[in-house]
């Protein structure tokens, strides 16, 4: 007799004898089905319906069940290698397979605000073609979305905020942000796609028309992910400078800040600098190598987060004193030379994928960073000067699938061709550029391309009425600075903290409360009570933290010391 | 064979005056090339005189402006020249003070042979002319004699030099030298326009260097990462494209390792002097390394200076076009042309 059997992978006709037991039939089905876990296997005589397992009744003959010849039964299984329990049909488990459905990630508080915002441009009535009263509104006057391209062409905006695109991208999609969430953002990929949705053996054994990265056309991004760094005072610029004034050498600091909007650029974010915490590295007057794996990481944002600061960039210094004795700088960075050099483009870019923006209207709910870099040079005049840029998501994406690598040419960034022997997939990569004549023509990428390509420039600047976080007098010792005679020591904190009565200048200093934090005295609260103290200024806050137990043994240990 | 006149009279000298005209007027094919030499064209009644007359040979004249009292000398290539006419090379003319058709005096004259020489490039060009003498040797064979304070001219290379005459020896009242048949000592002054330009450069670069190492000298991290070997090796790749080894027919191996010079003679390389367009070689350090020692690009010069060099040249068609109808525009911006065009508009009108 015949017996059919359906199941997700097909229907199966499995020729028995009348007296074939249940034990055959999984047998000859688990030849059949060599992905299925025999195991697993339950019978239905209707979809939808649970079933009997299979393994109860191994015992039982086929005919001690019923069945008559040509019947047909509905087969579920577990897939060999997934551990799940046994589900009664096909169609639970192909549920309970697929991803969960709300997103993830929520929308962090900067982002709910820039999206509640209009956004939109104000126009005020134009008195040449506006023909209507004052209170009325026409298509001279109504207010212009932020992406408008006759606004962006005016006022030569080369940059859109990362909100106006988000909105452009919408408008696009003709999506609503807020009522529903669509993944319109993705990060650009470059790689093979694993495994190709036309079913052949996976790359470097095949490859076909849609796994295939197509070619990528590299051109300046047109959005910032940050549009304006900020630093909160500039005595934060000024303290990082002191190591290379005082040694020559180059140094590097990690930023730690809050993001806000940027009302100077419709949506604009920018990054407000409040404190460069500089890790453990070794300088050079022409370099600078981090001392990694960076123990401390983990402790300092802990505390920064404390201080309700996030990691913003990364900041470092490339400076050679012109020999006129008037402080002037050589100008290394101008635009005929590079900005940002290859070396520094792949830099930012790593750091970048290790901060991606956590967004729900990305796929994977990922999107680019908002990660900076800055770097601190001589202008063109010979003065210092700080510069912001971040690397664009192309520049990511072809790292993330190793596409890049940087050169002993600053300018230039090398396409990384593939060695034999290895998987990855070198698509062709090309660049436009307006030649001498004024005509947009394409080159190859390969071998090398101008970095340009790859970076975004971001603005800078300090506010005109500096109130930054730490108020502190920046007499502390900065942290990892011992090779040019500044160390931090019990001495140090006695110094600064009881110089005289327990007062917010003395405390507000993060370089300090990183110190205070290694020397494991004060406990949790009382750290807690400090770092509030530090950073809202606030005196009944101060008054807690004089009266918490664990600051006055503290302040005892200090004065005993 | 004597003229029984001439030779009563040894000292008779040709003398005559003549109405001078530049080259460029002769009769005949033009001979642009006469204007880059020392020698005149005369007229043939005057070789008829010079044939009679006791004169010592080369031929050379003195040549007058008799209202400046302005003198020089010269040889004498042909004469072919139309009677009482003088063709001279607008050198002379100019060194002379002397127009198209103004009167002028030549006479027969003795000159020593000249020993030394100086003279001066009127312009920094002559610079830029690989073999001097050689071009020098060349061109003052158009010449019988050179006379103090003259501004002669020499065609080379599609380019003409105008050279000034400082100095000549043996000295004489005549202040001029013959230059036929002799070696002659030359002496060079520099170039009018001329700036030294060593000894500054060498001072600020070697002050430069002092103050600032890091600019022209490796750091200690383009040391670590061996960015110099990297560079070098760039440089070399792209130097030695043809590379390879020959064979020989014979089957023996070629004893000799090709470019040992190569390798011995690997240039010192500091930063300062590495060629930028080298071809860009993998610069793979370890993640957080971070190196600024790349080869120093000067910056541009700032665009104010642009400006200058292009206006200090001579604007060629520089002119503007005129119009007999008033164009539109102007209409607009000038009130007399708009009354013009309000008293004859419809003929103005009519293209």
């Amino acid at each position: 007799m015949i017996l059919r059997f359906r199941g997700r992978d097909g229907t199966f006709r499995i020729d028995l004898p009348a007296d074939a037991t249940i034990s055959d039939v999984v047998q000859q089905l688990s030849l059949r089905i060599p992905s299925a876990q025999p195991s697993t296997f339950t019978f239905s005589d209707a979809p939808n319906r649970p079933g009997q397992l299979a393994t109860e009744v191994l015992s039982k003959t086929v005919s001690d069940l019923g069945l008559k010849h040509g019947d047909l039964l509905f087969l579920a299984y577990d897939s060999a290698g997934t551990g799940d329990a046994a589900t009664d049909t096909p169609d639970a488990t192909n549920a309970s397979a697929r991803p969960a459905g709300p997103a993830a990630v929520s929308l962090s508080d900067l982002d709910k605000k820039l999206l509640a915002i209009d956004g939109r441009i104000k126009r005020p009535r134009d008195p040449k073609f506006c023909k209507h009263a004052a209170n009325g509104m026409c298509e001279y006057c109504s207010p212009l979305e932020p992406w408008d391209p006759a606004y962006i062409e005016e006022h030569k905006i080369k940059h859109l905020s990362f909100h106006t695109y988000l909105r452009q991208l919408q408008h696009q999609q003709h999506s609503e942000v807020g009522s529903t969430v669509t993944k319109f953002l993705s990060q650009p990929f470059y790689g093979v796609k694993k495994p190709c949705p036309n079913k052949h053996a996976p790359w470097p054994n095949g490859i076909c028309s849609k796994c295939q990265p197509s070619a990528i056309t590299l051109q300046q991004q047109q959005f910032r992910m940050v549009d304006h760094v900020e630093f909160a005072s500039p005595s934060i610029i000024n303290r990082f400078l002191d190591s290379w004034r005082s040694s020559g050498l180059q140094r590097f600091g990690y930023m730690f800040g809050t993001l806000k909007p940027y009302t100077d650029v419709p949506l604009g974010i920018k990054a407000v600098v409040e404190v460069i915490y500089e890790p453990p590295q070794r300088d050079e007057s022409d370099g600078l190598q981090l001392t990694l794996p960076w123990d401390d990481e983990d402790r300092i944002n802990h505390i920064a987060s404390e201080c309700g600061l996030v990691p913003l960039g990364a900041i470092f210094t490339d400076l050679t004193d012109a020999g006129n004795g008037d402080g002037s700088v050589i100008c290394r960075r101008h635009a005929n030379s590079y900005f940002l050099s290859s070396l520094e483009v792949c830099f930012a870019a790593e750091m970048q994928r290790r901060h991606r923006l956590k967004i729900p209207f990305a796929e994977n709910d990922e999107f680019s960073s908002r990660y900076v870099t800055c770097v601190i040079s001589g202008n063109t005049k010979g003065e210092i000067e700080v510069s912001a840029y971040q690397a664009s998501a192309a520049a990511e994406s072809m790292l993330d699938v190793d596409l890049i690598e940087p050169s002993t040419d600053p300018g230039q960034m090398l396409v990384k061709l593939p060695q034999s022997g290895s998987d990855r997939y070198v698509p062709d990569i090309f660049y436009r550029k307006v030649n001498k004549y004024g005509v947009g023509e394409q080159h190859s990428a390969k071998p090398a391309f101008p970095v340009e390509y790859l970076i975004v420039t971001l603005s800078h600047g300090f506010p005109s009425e500096p109130q930054p976080v730490f108020s502190g007098p920046g007499a502390f010792p900065v942290e990892n600075r011992g090779y040019i005679g500044e160390t931090a020591d019990t001495a140090s904190v006695k110094k600064a903290v009881l110089n005289n009565a327990l007062n917010v200048s003395s405390v507000s200093d993060f370089h300090l409360l990183c110190y205070i934090q290694s020397m494991n005295i004060l406990d949790e609260e009382g750290f807690k009570l400090l770092v509030e103290f530090a950073t809202t200024h606030e005196e009944n806050v101060g008054l807690k933290l004089e009266s918490n137990a664990s600051w006055q043994t503290f302040v005892m240990i200090l004065e005993s010391s | 064979m004597f003229n029984l006149h001439a030779f009563h009279n040894p000292n008779q000298k040709f003398h005559d005056y003549f109405r001078c005209y530049p080259i460029s007027m002769m009769a005949g094919p033009s001979r642009e090339s006469l204007n880059y030499g020392g020698k005149i064209i005369l007229p043939p009644s005057a070789l008829d005189r010079l044939s009679r007359l006791n004169i010592t040979y080369p031929m050379l004249f003195e040549l007058k402006n008799e209202f400046s009292g302005k003198i020089t000398y010269s040889g004498v290539l042909e004469f072919i020249a139309e009677e009482g006419r003088v063709y001279l090379p607008n050198w002379m003319l100019r060194s002379l003070g002397l127009g198209s058709g103004e009167l002028i005096v030549i006479e027969s004259a003795t000159l020593m042979q000249g020993s030394f020489l100086k003279i001066q490039p009127q312009s920094t060009d002559f610079l830029d002319i690989s073999d001097p003498k050689a071009v020098l040797e060349n061109s003052l064979r158009n010449f019988s004699t050179l006379t103090v304070d003259d501004i002669f001219e020499i065609s080379y290379n599609d380019h003409i030099y105008a050279i000034k005459v400082l100095e000549v020896r043996p000295e004489s009242d005549s202040h001029s030298i013959s230059v036929v048949e002799t070696d002659i000592e030359v002496d060079f002054a520099p170039p009018v326009g001329y700036v030294e330009p060593t000894p500054a450069s060498s001072v600020s670069a070697a002050a430069s260097r002092s103050i600032t190492p890091a600019i022209n000298t490796p750091g200690a991290m383009a040391a670590t990462i061996g960015y110099n070997d990297m560079l070098a090796s760039a440089s070399q790749s792209s130097l030695s494209s043809f590379q390879g080894q020959g064979q020989r027919l014979s089957g023996r191996s070629r004893s000799v390792i090709p470019s040992p010079a190569h390798t011995d003679a690997k240039p010192a390389t500091t930063t300062a002097h590495l060629q930028a367009d080298s071809p860009p070689l993998p610069l793979n350090l370890s993640y957080g390394t971070f190196f600024f020692g790349f080869p120093l690009i000067p910056l541009p010069p700032e665009t104010d200076n642009d400006d200058a060099p292009e206006q200090s040249e001579p604007q060629l068609f520089a002119g503007v076009g005129q119009s007999l109808r008033a164009s539109r525009k102007r209409k607009e911006s000038g009130g007399q042309s708009r009354r013009v065009r309000q008293h004859s508009a419809d003929a103005i009108e009519v293209d």
